[in-house]
């Protein structure tokens, strides 16, 4: 790894730094990319980067794990069963805007060595009865009913613990919030041929901001370490008081996948997909124009319905009413949908 | 990773199941299996439990010393029915004798499986033997100290001999009393809730009205109706005293008639309180206790089901019943066992080391038993003979009617004098 670390370090990204003027990522751009624009926003396009803070070296990747067909379901099962779609809302439109980008993480490594404390819960069995009483007298069954005690623990822990997954952006949560976990156990060493046909997103948190939140989490893994060792089943309060040492930050690049759809305006709305397990995120609004269309179509027939009623003195004012009424659904139902799907949060 | 075994005071090492993990549990408490002496620390005499005094005394010197515990009454410790316990309680149970080595004077006694501490019969050196059971939860966790002092309770006994005037009149002069033999008695409490669902017919007086054709009018009655209903109770049942010991070994009619126990009064478990006492462990198994008590909830399971019916009429009920949060505790509770001889014969009586109460069995006088009854069945006999020649002689009606009512009156309170007397020969 300490090799690999040293190769890297030294061989560049073949890619320039980019920044997009609307939202603020920064992403490395493969050479010769012209007028990319920005995968997570498509606000506007990626300039060179004026920033100089180079981004740290990428030393694991996890490659996608998503071939084209299945890509392709997963962009129909998105796009099926919106409400009044955007012409260029189609499966096979996304498809072709596919666009690989790499998200940043950050893998730990520690070794663990101190005291700890704890309370565990042990499983144990008792056995209790049911009992019935009939014409014949009564009937006795054991029961055998599983309960939960508290013990206290203590002792010594001197473990190991590698590529604990730390945020390297931070949208981080929101993102696995959005697009679903990450699996590491793909991860393999990066080259930068890996990336020669994506864009890599830059980090925006580097290890010193996230040493604590790291301790917390190899502490949360001794824990569950701790219980295992203890043979307790349910944990209840666990500290640790030890050093962390040895601490080692490697960054790792996990896939996605971008792509967008443009509206009758020509504004463009971004979609994700997890470059592993083809979770889709994105909002599907719905077009206002057909909704209109669709709700004149309706007033026109409820009009003619409505004057064939009057002229022919028939008594069907009520049901013409009711239609030039449901002429309007169309419009509410787009407008109801939009509200919803603009209450989604944005791309992280 | 070399740490010292007892690094976190209180806590020991134990199995870890991970490498790099060593882990740390709370020391049990120690298994106390060893013979403890009781000598006295200012003459060597030895020392006995006293009960005037509440704590150890030297009856050479006079020396006292309390005994460490603390008083726990209904709060003391309780256990649940885990595999462990109640397998456990079948195992140990099947403890054989045991043999216990007498320090003073180099004895070696024999004692029946369940004695727990012993009086040395040759010096009389008091040694208690701690080879309880190996599982804590079998061994008593709490006992009620003896509070009823013989000195404060011979006076009772010679009370209790001279009630009764079945009882020979000489019983309270002629009997020779036996000392008060002081023993702790094994006994379980049990304490469950309870959740049953019922099911029956239940009967419900309502008015009808009806056409009477005598009366030619309508007229109501109250006619019992039978629907089927369901309900469901809720209960909690708290420390039901079973005793422990074998019925062959003490009466256990004797032992429920001077019952109960009041259990607030217990105290954590100190083999000071068996110094000098004789103490039983238990030979009936938690299991078979347990039985016991079930059977007690489930009478009393069925009065609350039929009361919750709201009606005094209820047929073909059918419950449903689970338990939950089943608990049980092993102690200890005072006894004095003592007789006397009276004539050729023996008799026992005991007492409640706590609360004094007496039962036992008294001699009934039959000479004077059969003298009171033939008394009572004849004197109406012979008023009833006499009624009936004045009645022959004054002519008169009535006094036949009479005499016959006597004589039977007479009859039955000469049959109930009997059976009372009969029942006196057994537990009062």
């Amino acid at each position: 790894m300490k090799e690999q670390e040293t190769i890297n370090r030294h061989e560049p990204t073949q890619g320039k730094s980019h920044d997009c003027p609307a939202c603020q990522r920064a992403f490395i751009v493969p050479s010769g990319w012209q007028a990319t624009p920005c995968p997570l926003c498509q606000q506007a396009l990626l300039q060179v980067s004026s920033n100089t803070m180079d981004s740290a070296p990428i030393e694991l990747i996890v490659p996608p794990a998503l071939d084209a067909q299945t890509l392709s379901m997963r962009l129909s099962q998105f796009t099926k069963g919106s409400a009044f779609p955007y012409p260029d809302f189609k499966a096979e439109n996304l498809g072709k805007r596919l666009v690989l980008v790499y998200w940043p993480v950050w893998l730990t490594d520690a070794d663990l060595d101190g005291e700890w404390d704890a309370v565990f819960a042990y499983d144990y069995q008792v056995v209790s009865s049911r009992e019935k009483m009939g014409n014949a007298g009564w009937s006795s069954q054991d029961v055998i009913k599983t309960r939960i005690k508290e013990e206290p623990r203590k002792g010594f822990l001197k473990r190991h613990y590698d590529n604990v997954l730390s945020p390297a952006l931070h949208t981080h949560e929101q993102r696995l919030s959005q697009l679903g976990t990450v699996d590491l156990m793909t991860a393999h060493s990066w080259q930068a041929i890996n990336t020669a046909q994506s864009l890599v997103q830059k980090e925006t948190l580097h290890p010193h901001e996230l040493e604590d939140g790291v301790k917390n989490q190899m502490a949360n893994l001794a824990s569950v370490d701790c219980r295992k060792a203890s043979g307790a089943q349910h944990p209840r309060s666990f500290t640790f008081y030890g050093e962390y040492k040895n601490m080692n930050w490697t960054k790792g690049i996990v896939p996605m996948f971008t792509t967008y759809y443009v509206d009758d305006k020509g504004t463009r709305y971004p979609i994700a997909i997890n470059g592993q397990s083809g979770t889709v995120y994105g909002h599907r609004m719905a077009s206002t124009k057909k909704a209109w269309l669709f709700t004149g179509i309706l007033l026109a027939l409820a009009i003619i319905l409505t004057l064939v009623f009057y002229f022919a003195k028939a008594d069907y004012f009520l049901c013409a009413s009711v239609a030039l009424v449901l002429a309007f659904a169309p419009i509410i139902y787009a407008a109801i949908w939009n509200n919803k799907e603009r209450v989604k949060p944005p791309l992280a | 990773m070399q740490v010292p075994k007892y690094y976190f005071p209180g806590f020991e090492q134990v199995p870890s199941e991970l490498d790099g993990v060593m882990v740390f549990a709370p020391i049990p408490e120690k298994d106390e299996d060893e013979v403890r002496s009781y000598a006295c620390p200012q003459c060597g005499g030895h020392l006995k439990f006293d009960v005037n005094s509440a704590g150890m005394a030297c009856i050479y010197c006079g020396y006292t010393a309390p005994v460490a515990t603390k008083q726990v009454g209904k709060s003391a410790q309780s256990f649940e029915f885990t595999l462990e316990n109640v397998q456990a309680a079948e195992q140990e149970w099947e403890t054989d004798r045991q043999l216990l080595h007498c320090n003073n004077c180099g004895a070696e006694l024999s004692y029946p499986k369940g004695a727990v501490a012993a009086t040395c019969p040759y010096c009389g050196s008091n040694k208690v033997n701690l080879s309880l059971p190996k599982t804590k939860s079998l061994r008593p966790q709490v006992l009620l100290p003896f509070s009823a002092t013989p000195e404060a309770l011979k006076p009772r006994i010679q009370e209790w001999l001279s009630q009764g005037w079945m009882h020979p009149k000489t019983l309270k002069d002629a009997a020779q009393i036996d000392k008060l033999s002081p023993i702790y008695l094994p006994y379980w409490t049990f304490s469950t809730a309870i959740d049953a669902s019922w099911e029956a017919e239940v009967g419900h007086y309502e008015t009808e009205t009806y056409y009477d054709s005598s009366s030619k009018s309508y007229k109501t009655r109250q006619v019992l109706r039978w629907r089927w209903e369901s309900g469901a109770i809720s209960h909690q049942f708290s420390d039901i005293t079973i005793n422990g010991v074998n019925p062959q070994r003490i009466n256990h009619a004797m032992l429920s008639a001077i019952e109960p126990f009041n259990l607030s009064g217990l105290v954590l478990f100190s083999p000071d309180y068996l110094v000098g006492m004789n103490v039983q462990a238990y030979e009936t198994p938690l299991k078979e206790a347990w039985e016991y008590a079930k059977q007690e909830i489930r009478t009393a399971t069925n009065r609350l089901c039929e009361r919750d019916t709201g009606s005094s009429h209820v047929r073909n009920m059918s419950i449903d019943m689970s338990y939950d949060d089943e608990q049980w505790r092993y102690l200890l509770l005072p006894v004095y066992l003592s007789g006397y001889s009276y004539g050729a014969n023996y008799y026992n009586f005991m007492l409640n080391g706590q609360t004094g109460k007496l039962a036992g069995v008294k001699p009934v006088d039959w000479k004077k038993v059969r003298t009171v009854t033939w008394l009572v069945a004849l004197i109406p006999l012979l008023i009833a003979l006499i009624s009936l020649i004045i009645s022959k002689i004054s002519g008169s009606g009535a006094l036949p009617v009479f005499s016959g009512l006597i004589v039977v009156l007479g009859i039955v309170i000469s049959i109930a004098l009997y059976v009372q007397a009969k029942n006196a020969e057994k537990i009062t």
